[in-house]
């Protein structure tokens, strides 16, 4: 038989207690009687991968799959709010989240394999803090907040406060329940763009690049326009500099292109590594975001 | 620590009740614990979907879930594909169109094709492809087994 010690792929994961709690409560209750000692488990895409690979080790795994509060997609009030337990691969056939939010819809597509899809979650996406998180640099171009759960309290963290660094979040010992969306008005018009090593919705991105961007209405200005980087920093980022330099003004090719430049060399902090050099990922910045805004100005040229 | 938990989950339409370290994957309880080594383990992080399953319908790589949170659910494999002896159509066209080199990605590669064709019976050769991506042939013989999963829709549509 092809198993036990016998086969090098098998046992690869170490040893963890296992919870599964039925409601929120119960899971407060145990994250504390678990002092930290504890990682949450939702699609378990990346955190296992991590164990096997011995990059994370956890005493104890707390499910959060059965709760029946972190399910689920629904329409608040022209809020889109995502239950953490949420696979990413449901919000990419959720028919409301194509229709009014198509960049999440692309960037949940594009996520991973059907098989990935079917067990990543968007909450895992974004508590899991990766700089490459594909629906990060999206939720923060359309102005996105998380809810965050604690035993005695709980608060809402704009997205844009809620990366610190690597693998790292503002969370603190608190669990995300949910993701929350304002609907963007109907002239509100993204752009997501990934780069990966190959034509296809499976691996972790090189580049990714978000673009929101509202018409004023009048002839030559934006009342909104949000650009978001992944993948080029110890965080997903929001490209303020770029962003600062297209404030107010008609999204002319010189300019398009000067703000490009911008998010590249300013925003954009990459590091080299197996997916890319610095260079190759600053370089894809301006490609990527040029590309963005120069189709935003094409769909609404009397904004341009 | 890691004390075994009890897990009652449906194998193959067979109710199966077992205790399971929640350190095993359901790969591992597959393999090891029911003997359906049908189920084959490649890159064993998700990358190769060479372990492919079906759980409560959907398509996971079962290297990526633990055995343990597949209690009171469904999962079906490769060996429970068949009915009465009676190969599926998706296994006999994979047969019909030369699609086993080496074999190693075929089981998950028809499971994957299996939860592609239950969502999309009409699918286009992009959406084959798209569908199939997280699925890896190392004979590289991805022609022939995008030609027998259209074969595979048409024959599940009855020929149409």
């Amino acid at each position: 038989m092809f198993c036990g010690n016998k086969s090098p792929m098998l046992g690869r994961l170490p040893s963890f207690d296992y919870y599964r709690p039925a409601t929120l409560d119960e899971t407060l209750t145990a994250m504390e009687r678990l002092n930290g000692n504890f990682c949450v488990l939702a699609g378990g895409t990346d955190l296992l991968v991590g164990m096997k690979e011995r990059r994370g080790r956890h005493p104890a795994l707390l499910d959060i799959k059965a709760l029946p509060e972190l399910a689920g997609i629904r329409a608040d009030n022209g809020t889109l709010c995502l239950g953490a337990t949420v696979t990413t691969r449901a919000i990419a056939q959720s028919p409301l989240v194509r229709e009014r939010f198509p960049m999440l819809f692309q960037s949940m597509k594009l996520l991973g394999s059907m098989q990935i899809g079917n067990r990543a979650t968007i909450g895992g996406n974004l508590a899991n803090g990766s700089p490459a998180a594909d629906g990060a640099p999206p939720l923060l171009a359309l102005g996105a907040s998380v809810k965050l759960v604690g035993k005695t309290k709980e608060r809402w963290v704009p997205l844009d406060n809620f990366f610190i660094g690597p693998k790292k979040t503002i969370i603190e010992g608190e669990l995300l329940a949910e993701v929350r969306i304002p609907t963007p008005p109907p002239s509100g018009r993204g752009i997501f763009y990934k780069l990966g090593p190959r034509n296809a919705p499976e691996d972790i991105c090189i580049v990714s690049a978000a673009v929101y961007g509202v018409p004023d209405g009048g002839a030559n200005g934006w009342k909104e326009l949000r650009i978001a980087l992944g993948a080029v920093a110890p965080t997903p980022i929001r490209a303020r500099h770029a962003e600062e330099r297209l404030r107010g003004q008609p999204l002319e090719p010189k300019l398009v292109e000067e703000a490009a430049r911008i998010a590249a060399d300013r925003d954009a902090t990459p590091i080299s590594d197996i997916r890319g050099s610095a260079d190759y990922r600053r370089e894809m910045v301006y490609v990527l975001v040029k590309r963005a805004l120069e189709q935003i100005a094409r769909d609404y040229p009397s904004a341009a | 620590m890691s004390r075994p938990r009890k897990i009652r989950v449906t194998i193959n339409g067979r109710k199966v009740e077992a205790a399971v370290a929640p350190n095993q994957t359901l790969a591992e309880f597959l393999r090891c614990h029911l003997s359906l080594t049908g189920t084959k383990e490649g890159c064993d992080t998700g990358d190769c979907g060479a372990c492919t399953v079906l759980l409560d319908g959907k398509a996971v790589n079962s290297c990526l879930v633990l055995a343990v949170e597949t209690h009171g659910g469904s999962v079906t494999t490769i060996e429970g594909l068949s009915s009465d002896g009676e190969l599926h159509p998706l296994q006999q066209v994979f047969i019909d169109n030369g699609t086993v080199q080496c074999g190693f990605c075929t089981p998950g590669m028809i499971l994957g094709a299996k939860a592609l064709l239950d969502e999309n019976p009409n699918p286009s050769e992009e959406d084959i492809r798209l569908g199939l991506a997280g699925n890896l042939c190392r004979c590289t013989g991805y022609v022939n087994i995008v030609k027998a999963v259209g074969a595979a829709a048409k024959v599940l549509r009855g020929g149409k």
